[in-house]
């Protein structure tokens, strides 16, 4: 019998990812490169596909949110080392692509971050810009990866107000039709959000899942 | 290191004094024993006795050194022979209520009398349950003639789980009986004694008496090597002092008469020093269980039986509510396991178990097993060692605003440091709970039991096992001239 070797390597890297083996996803995609094998089918059979079963323990509570955290890190890191392998379009299956981060004079990273992961692993490209984002940078960043949506946090009433002025922004720059705006954080309610034109409000990360699916077409049912 | 915490109620005078006080009332007082086996092995030993009267002193010596012969280590193991109870130093391991001659239906809720249907779902969900480790016989099941109840409830629970079984009899010829059916599933009684996979509770009353039928399955149990669980159960107040010290000096003079008796009738036989201690409610009459006072007096004899280097069981978890999921069942359970666990009570019952030890509850059960799942966190103390002080990590995250959420250490420990008790712990974000109209602790618990009916399996006996049990009870039946009973043997 002829072992598909290329076939393996890449179930390992899934199956690796599964573990959370961070050190040994990164050392899998290398020798896959060396192997020759497509970087396109590294990311997507490979470092994709073990995400998304994290992503479907998770929601059964098999999985936990440390799991997914260290799994999408392992897979931003992936990312990086492959970045130059890869066309731009490189994972076709994604659900679209996110600019995400807690806006200016907020330093609060955490909610931020798992709604990050949270959308990785259901699918999305996301970019994650930190914390104290300026509503400039939402915007650029934005254009620049032609983003479906721009997704802000704060968890400040102070600071929640700054969510109007990357909306008024994207107005400005008429990009409004093309990326959508959602926010999200212990002070935001979906009053708010409506008052300064947001088209959506996750009330928590799995809800925000279901904004961003909805905000980009793909309906869920369970919305 | 791991410190584990541990609660001592007592005072070390204290355990002393209690003990002196014990001594005494067994000298000076003694018990009535309903058993002319029993005096005679006690008359041997040196005990003062009357047969006419059924009435022994025990002398201090006697029982300062029997007690020695009882062994401080106990292991019940699964049907399939497996390890599955270790009743020693602060080990604790829990089991549901026992005899319930109620049940709350899990369907519309309302009291009324089990039957064989219930107590083969009882069975299977308590062997679903991770955190509870043993079966009891915890139904008295009222659609088969009362007679056979003791019985019948061990016939079914052996072919509905694999844990290990607290139970106990009704009847004079009823221990013989469920010994055999004991033996056909472990495959004799050589085996049994190697590997016992059931405890019999036997209870003296309260004050200072052994009944005929409770020496008789102490004694029989003793001789077979069949752990025996002793369960004094002074009532605060009524049948023992109103003082946790006075009905204290009852509940242990009671309890090393009990490890006497067993160690007379076979040196170095298997006992658990255990107990049910109630207080009597002073408006209703009614038997507290759930009553802080109860579970103090438990909490303090477990101190006593760990001073004698004995295997140690508590009715604790119980509640006095009437409802499976309502605040006081619930508080009350967990007070009396934390305390309980912290005790470290080896063998604790009463899981499910509501209204003064009458009624069982599906419901409570699975919350009980939660509950069960955070004492066990509880008790596991709090490690300290280079890692979990996590000084690598905390410099690493510094001052900038980072998380530890995403560092290999919090996928290393966080579910070592963490209990995740699962969906029958609301944690849920409010909207989320409320788009789900609102599901309370009952609604919830009742989910769980019916998901745990819908999927679990339990192995089924042999073939050879299922034949020999069922060819006791047949005989059993014959006796009682008993044509059938509901899922009876074919």
């Amino acid at each position: 019998m002829v072992r598909n070797l290329s076939y393996d390597l890449v179930q390992t890297i899934r199956d690796e990812m599964i573990d959370c083996q961070t050190e040994h996803v990164l050392e899998l995609v290398q020798k896959a490169i060396n192997q020759g094998i497509d970087a396109a089918t590294i990311v997507n059979q490979g470092l994709t596909a073990g995400i998304r079963v994290l992503g479907t323990r998770f929601e059964k509570g098999e999985a936990f949110l440390p799991e997914l955290a260290v799994a999408a890190e392992t897979m931003k890191q992936a990312l990086e080392f492959l970045e130059p392998h890869l066309a731009k379009t490189v994972d076709e299956e994604a659900l679209g692509t996110i600019v995400i981060g807690t806006v200016q004079g907020d330093i609060h990273d955490i909610g931020k971050s798992i709604v990050a992961t949270m959308l990785t692993v259901a699918g999305f490209t996301v970019y994650d810009l930190g914390i104290d984002v300026t509503p400039m940078n939402f915007v650029a960043k934005a254009k620049e990866e032609k983003a479906d949506i721009i997704a802000m946090s704060a968890l400040l009433t102070t600071t929640m107000a700054r969510m109007q002025e990357t909306v008024d922004l994207l107005k400005k720059e008429q990009l409004d039709q093309q990326v959508k705006v959602m926010v999200g954080g212990a002070p935001v309610s979906q009053q708010f959000a409506d008052s300064i034109g947001a088209d959506g409000y996750g009330v928590d990360f799995n809800h925000a899942v279901k904004i961003a699916k909805r905000l980009t077409g793909h309906t869920d049912k369970t919305t | 290191m791991t410190h584990r915490p541990r609660l001592n109620l007592l005072a070390e005078e204290a355990v002393h004094q209690i003990h002196e006080n014990s001594l005494i009332l067994l000298e000076e007082v003694g018990m009535k024993i309903q058993s002319q086996k029993a005096l005679t092995l006690l008359e041997n030993a040196g005990a003062t006795v009357n047969h006419e009267t059924e009435h022994a002193f025990f002398p201090r010596s006697l029982v300062e050194e029997q007690v020695k012969h009882a062994p401080s280590s106990i292991t019940l193991y699964s049907r399939d022979g497996d390890p599955a109870l270790k009743l020693e130093k602060n080990n604790v391991h829990l089991n549901p209520g026992s005899a319930a001659t109620h049940l709350l239906d899990r369907k519309t809720s309302d009291r009324r009398h089990p039957q064989v249907n219930d107590v083969i779902e009882f069975a299977r969900v308590t062997d679903a349950l991770t955190y509870i480790d043993a079966q009891s016989t915890a139904l008295i099941p009222a659609d088969i003639p009362a007679v056979l109840a003791d019985r019948y409830r061990l016939y079914l629970i052996l072919q509905n789980s694999t844990k290990p079984i607290v139970t106990g009899t009704f009847s004079l010829d009823a221990f013989e009986d469920m010994q055999k059916m004991l033996e056909a599933v472990v495959g004799g009684s050589k085996k049994l004694r190697e590997k016992p996979l059931a405890i019999f509770d036997t209870c003296p009353s309260a004050p200072l008496q052994w009944s005929e039928l409770t020496v008789h399955d102490l004694l029989l149990g003793a001789e077979a090597g069949i752990p025996i669980e002793l369960i004094s159960m002074p009532q605060l107040g009524a049948t023992g002092p109103i003082t946790i010290a006075g009905s204290l000096v009852l509940h242990n003079a009671e309890s090393l008469s009990g490890v006497v008796l067993t160690q007379l009738a076979a040196k170095g036989a298997p006992v658990i020093y255990g107990g049910s201690p109630t207080a009597v409610d002073m408006q209703y009459g009614t038997a507290r269980l759930g009553a802080i006072e109860s579970i103090m007096l438990t909490c303090a004899y477990a101190q006593m039986a760990k001073y004698y280097r004995l295997p140690t069981h508590g009715y604790l978890g119980l509640s006095d509510a009437k409802q499976g999921a309502d605040s006081q069942s619930g508080y009350e359970a967990a007070m009396g396991l934390i305390l309980g666990a912290l005790t470290g009570i080896n063998n604790i019952a009463g899981a499910g178990m509501l209204i003064f030890e009458s009624t069982q509850s599906f419901e409570k059960l699975v919350i009980d097993d939660v509950l069960a799942g955070m004492v066990k966190r509880l008790i596991g103390g709090v490690t300290v060692t280079e890692e979990t002080l996590a000084l690598e990590e905390l410099r690493k995250v510094g001052t900038q605003g980072g998380d530890f959420l995403r560092l290999r250490h919090t996928l290393n420990w966080f579910r070592k440091e963490h209990f995740m008790p699962g969906p029958l712990v609301d944690r849920q974000p409010y909207e989320n709970w409320f788009n789900q109209n609102s599901p309370t602790s009952y609604k919830r618990a009742q989910k769980r039991v019916n998901e745990i009916l819908a999927t679990h399996d339990v192995s089924s006996l042999t073939k050879a096992q299922q034949q020999d049990l069922d060819g006791i009870v047949k005989a059993i039946m014959k006796r009682h001239k008993i044509p059938s009973l509901p899922q009876g043997p074919k």
